[in-house]
């Protein structure tokens, strides 16, 4: 899995999956799509297990300090 | 008596507006009354009205310099109380009022500008439900354009914390009341929005009195929270506190900490809908697995069907030869029957039965007599009856006539 993929990715792949998986798919991809899904659902929660949150300043008159809090 | 002084027209109203301007009344009061005629000079930006009430009129002049200072815009038919002093414009030889301040009469001057801004930029559409964006459901980054110190900032970090710790905020601290104070916000919607910093912001300030809350009735501000790229939430004040900001924002939050629970989802609802997600993946797969299972058993079945014809069959042969044995017997038993039956006619109709209801056999010389034409008088005759037989002579004959 790219690790450029977000959190909103993720859901979004999700429901993309699912929606996949309501119509008519054949067995080999039902089982491919199954697999993506428990690592998308995988990587969201680790994401949102590990998260805390992070704060960074920006500011107009410099434009190039984006200094951390 | 001395014969009246001849002066000038100038020279007049020269006198008159030195008289004017000297009386002490006259240099500094306020009246009341309403605005028509008004007009503000293109060019040099002064403002010209008439000042009437029922029964009487005076012409009045704002400049610039302080008609930039009104909040509101003054419009005909607007009751007002103005400052200023009486002069006398001497070209045209009238006397008007110098207004230097205006104040709505009845309501308040930042109330009228206010409710003044608001129909404006309505009446644009600026604020139209259409020109809404809807928020990302999951950002990544949440810009905050608030001032640093505040609580109202404080509260936000707090909530984003435990609600969606996944985010990053980007803070862009600014001047939120004061002089200057707008434009500093809207350089920090700008600054956002030119470094594409974040997935949608949160622009406002803790609660206040309304002056506090100024500077978001700016209507640059407006405009530019309209013409973000990034949808903004608008959190300003309390909850009863509305601001033009709230409603060209593309949703108004009541407070800075609502604002900061409407940008993030909350992290277990989130963690619900993953585990619902995964659920029903999860089921849809079991199912389609089923679904081919039953298919494959189904085409399984069919692959049996000739030993399965061929039990059809036996069964069949099977029953039939049972029913040929069946119906083979009754046949022979009803065959049986019959022969009893015709035993029993032809054993009634035996000889000896005749003899039996007194029918009797008589024979000559061996044979049965059937005829008399076979008998001679004087013959010798046996007659048999059932229990024994009789030996007689025959003598006579006596044929029957036909």
């Amino acid at each position: 899995m790219s690790k450029s993929i977000t959190l909103e990715g993720a859901v979004g792949r999700l429901e993309e999956i699912l929606a996949r998986m309501n119509g008519e798919i054949s067995i080999d991809e039902s089982i491919k799509l199954y697999g993506e899904a428990v690592k998308l659902i995988d990587f969201a929660n680790g994401k949102l297990e590990t998260a805390r949150l992070k704060v960074e300043k920006l500011t107009a008159p410099k434009e190039a300090g984006d200094e951390p809090v | 008596m001395n014969q009246p002084m001849v002066v000038s027209v100038s020279q007049l109203n020269q006198y008159v507006k030195s008289v004017l301007q000297s009386d002490h009344l006259l240099n500094g009061l306020m009246v009341r009354g309403e605005i028509s005629n008004f007009t503000r000079h293109y060019k040099s930006g002064h403002l010209y009205f008439t000042l009437k009430d029922d029964n009487a009129a005076i012409k009045g002049v704002m400049f610039r310099s302080y008609a930039a200072q009104l909040p509101f815009s003054p419009e005909n038919g607007m009751a007002v109380v103005v400052s200023g002093s009486v002069s006398l414009y001497e070209r045209d030889g009238s006397y008007q009022f110098y207004v230097t301040d205006m104040q709505p009469d009845g309501i308040g001057a930042l109330h009228l500008a206010f409710e003044q801004l608001k129909e404006k930029l309505s009446q644009e559409g600026l604020f139209d439900q259409m020109r809404k964006r809807p928020l990302p459901p999951y950002p990544e980054r949440i810009g905050i354009v608030t001032s640093e110190g505040a609580a109202a900032l404080q509260d936000m970090l707090n909530i984003l914390s435990r609600r969606y710790p996944v985010a990053r905020v980007v803070l862009v601290p600014v001047q939120v009341q004061g002089n200057g104070a707008a434009q500093t916000i809207i350089e920090g919607i700008r600054l956002l929005n030119r470094k594409n910093a974040c997935d949608v912001m949160i622009v406002g300030r803790g609660g206040g009195s309304i002056e506090d809350l100024w500077a978001f009735n700016n209507e640059q501000l407006a405009r530019t929270i309209a013409a973000s790229a990034i949808p903004v939430v608008s959190a300003v004040g309390h909850e009863t506190d509305f601001t033009i900001a709230d409603f060209a924002a593309d949703l108004r939050a009541p407070t800075p900490s609502a604002a900061a629970e409407l940008v993030a989802p909350n992290l277990p609802d989130l963690q619900y809908y993953l585990l619902e997600l995964g659920r029903k993946c999860e089921e849809l797969t079991v199912g389609r697995i089923a679904f081919f299972q039953h298919r494959l058993d189904t085409a399984k079945s069919r692959l049996l069907a000739p030993g399965h014809l061929l039990n059809q069959y036996v069964q069949k042969l099977s029953f039939l030869q049972d029913a040929i044995w069946k119906s083979t017997c009754r046949k022979l038993s009803d065959a049986e029957t019959g022969l009893r039956h015709l035993a029993e006619l032809l054993e009634a109709r035996s000889p000896v039965k005749l003899l039996e209801r007194g029918y009797s056999l008589t024979a000559v010389e061996g044979k049965t007599v059937l005829s008399v034409a076979q008998v001679q008088v004087g013959n010798q005759m046996v007659t048999r009856l059932t229990d024994g037989e009789v030996y007689s002579t025959v003598s006579g004959i006596k044929e029957k006539k036909q």
